[in-house]
């Protein structure tokens, strides 16, 4: 089957797209997936599927990808470099597509030890951005990673992960330049709360010739309490200000400030030359989702 | 160096808890500077062992004996008249002269006295971090003389992953991240512009994904 990506077509006319991340279950049951869908149904451009996320066992994201497409929710499933090593992420390419799914998102992968299964051995055998080059090679080339012919290419959109909040900081621009050059046809970004480093990410990213015109799709995650945004803070990766902290304490409902924050920094990132959408990580958030995008 | 650190004692006496006499054995060479299992620490568990022993009414009796390196044969076999002694042997050398005893003398068994940890250095005193993971394809020309696969908790070779902030590795903020000190030290040297370039799929035949690796020099066969 060739998988039809409604993103791509989206993010050619020019459309900013809003994409949920949803919650995956921890149990042999699509049923939690399913009540988190219909909250969302029809109310975002497509379903972000992460890939056992915070290094935590989920349900196979390509189970929960095929059971919302067939619901009819178009899915960008990530597929990580911590649990699967060549022969299984070009398996795992070919199955994606075969299955209809058709945007994959590329990522590293949360660091085992930092989930609930620390004695866990790595894999690690291809780095992100030889994942997306393997990809792109077995999309327009035809070739899997060894030089032999794919017999049927899987039609994929390719996206990598990026973040403007890791460091160092001046080389993270130029780095996403070299994902784009291995072949990501868009990228994903780790959740936005400091919009002055953001700032200067993005004219670090104006200077890079290969990001002209690269989408970028910001992520989002709503603030319902402070202990989250707090506990938001000290995870990798993640620059959450003081300033937000504040408000939230100060606000006697932080849930509502929250929203009022994940708004600001909505329409923040909507204006920003180069970002093409947003992506909401509104795991166990879902209902919130409707407000957000109002 | 390859570096090693003491098993924890009680798992030894239970080792050697069926044998009335034993040999203790030390290696003079890594083991020996970074104090996990020379002359000096086979001395110290030989005494451990006696006075638990002793404590539980029982005696044990111990042989100690250190040569200058347990990996090779001809130093082994100076263990020869003391083995003969004793119902069993400990080996306080890395896993690589533990075995090469335990070859030497297949009638006995042979028990670890250390967990080997790295290959690495001192960093300061007391300090041992690891450097080499003996990959079999060196690429520290490229990295800026950082290791990025003894080093990178995710053995990266294109760029940091998206955890590493202020330095510091995603894993443990006790941790440097070595992509920061990559680029840190290929800026210093002016050679920035490697790190755009995409390093292809890595071969990982050549480390101990190809099976356990024997070099093979005819040069120097006899």
């Amino acid at each position: 089957m060739n998988a039809n990506s409604g993103l791509k077509k989206l993010l050619a006319k020019e459309e900013f797209v809003v994409i949920a991340g949803i919650g995956i279950p921890r149990g042999a049951d699509f049923k939690p997936l399913e009540e988190r869908y219909k909250l969302l149904e029809k109310k975002v451009n497509a379903f972000y599927i992460p890939d056992n996320p915070g290094a935590n066992v989920h349900l196979l994201g390509l189970a929960a990808a095929v059971h919302l497409e067939k619901l009819g929710g178009e899915t960008v499933l990530e597929l990580n470099c911590r649990d699967r090593n060549r022969i299984a992420i070009q398996s795992s390419i070919l199955g994606a597509a075969a299955l209809g799914i058709p945007n994959l998102l590329f990522s590293t992968g949360d660091h085992q030890t930092l989930g609930n299964f620390r004695g866990a051995k790595r894999v690690y055998d291809v780095d992100l951005t030889q994942a997306i080059q393997v990809a792109r090679g077995m999309r327009d080339e035809k070739k899997f990673s060894n030089g032999e012919e794919v017999a049927q290419p899987p039609s994929i959109f390719i996206g990598a992960e990026a973040n403007p909040f890791a460091d160092p900081f001046e080389f993270r621009a130029a780095l996403m330049a070299k994902k784009v050059e291995a072949g990501a046809d868009f990228v994903q970004i780790r959740a936005v709360f400091d919009l002055e480093r953001f700032g200067k990410w993005i004219k670090l990213v104006r200077q890079q010739e290969p990001l002209q015109k690269i989408p970028i799709l910001a992520g989002i995650i709503p603030l319902v309490s402070v202990e989250q945004a707090k506990s938001l803070q000290e995870a990798p990766g993640m620059i959450v200000p003081d300033s937000i902290i504040q408000r939230l304490e100060a606000s006697g409902k932080p849930e509502d400030e929250g929203i009022k924050i994940a708004k600001e920094i909505i329409a923040q990132v909507k204006k920003t030359e180069g970002v093409r959408g947003i992506v909401l990580h509104a795991s166990g958030m879902e209902s919130l989702v409707p407000d957000l995008i109002k | 160096m390859i570096t090693a650190v003491r098993k924890p004692l009680n798992e030894i006496i239970e080792m050697v808890a069926p044998c009335e006499k034993i040999l203790v054995t030390g290696c003079g060479t890594c083991v020996t500077i970074d104090y996990s299992g020379g002359a000096k620490e086979a001395a110290i568990l030989a005494s451990q062992l006696r006075i638990a022993r002793r404590l539980g009414g029982k005696k044990l009796e111990t042989l100690e004996q250190t040569v200058e390196r347990q990996c090779e044969w001809e130093f082994v076999k100076e263990f020869t008249d003391h083995a003969a002694e004793c119902q069993a042997i400990i080996s306080m050398a890395c896993g690589a002269g533990i075995q090469t005893v335990a070859a030497a003398f297949p009638d006995k068994p042979v028990f670890p006295g250390v967990n080997t940890r790295f290959i690495g250095m001192p960093q300061k005193q007391g300090v041992w971090e690891e450097r080499c993971i003996c990959c079999g394809n060196c690429v520290l020309h490229l990295t800026g003389g950082l290791c990025p696969f003894a080093r990178c908790a995710k053995t990266l070779l294109n760029g940091p992953c998206e955890g590493s902030q202020d330095g510091k590795c995603e894993v443990n903020r006790e941790l440097d991240c070595v992509w920061q000190q990559i680029y840190d030290s290929l800026k210093e040297r002016g050679r920035l512009a490697d790190l755009q370039k995409i390093f292809p799929l890595r071969d990982w035949s050549t480390g101990e994904d190809g099976g356990y690796r024997i070099t093979v020099r005819e040069d120097m066969m006899l």
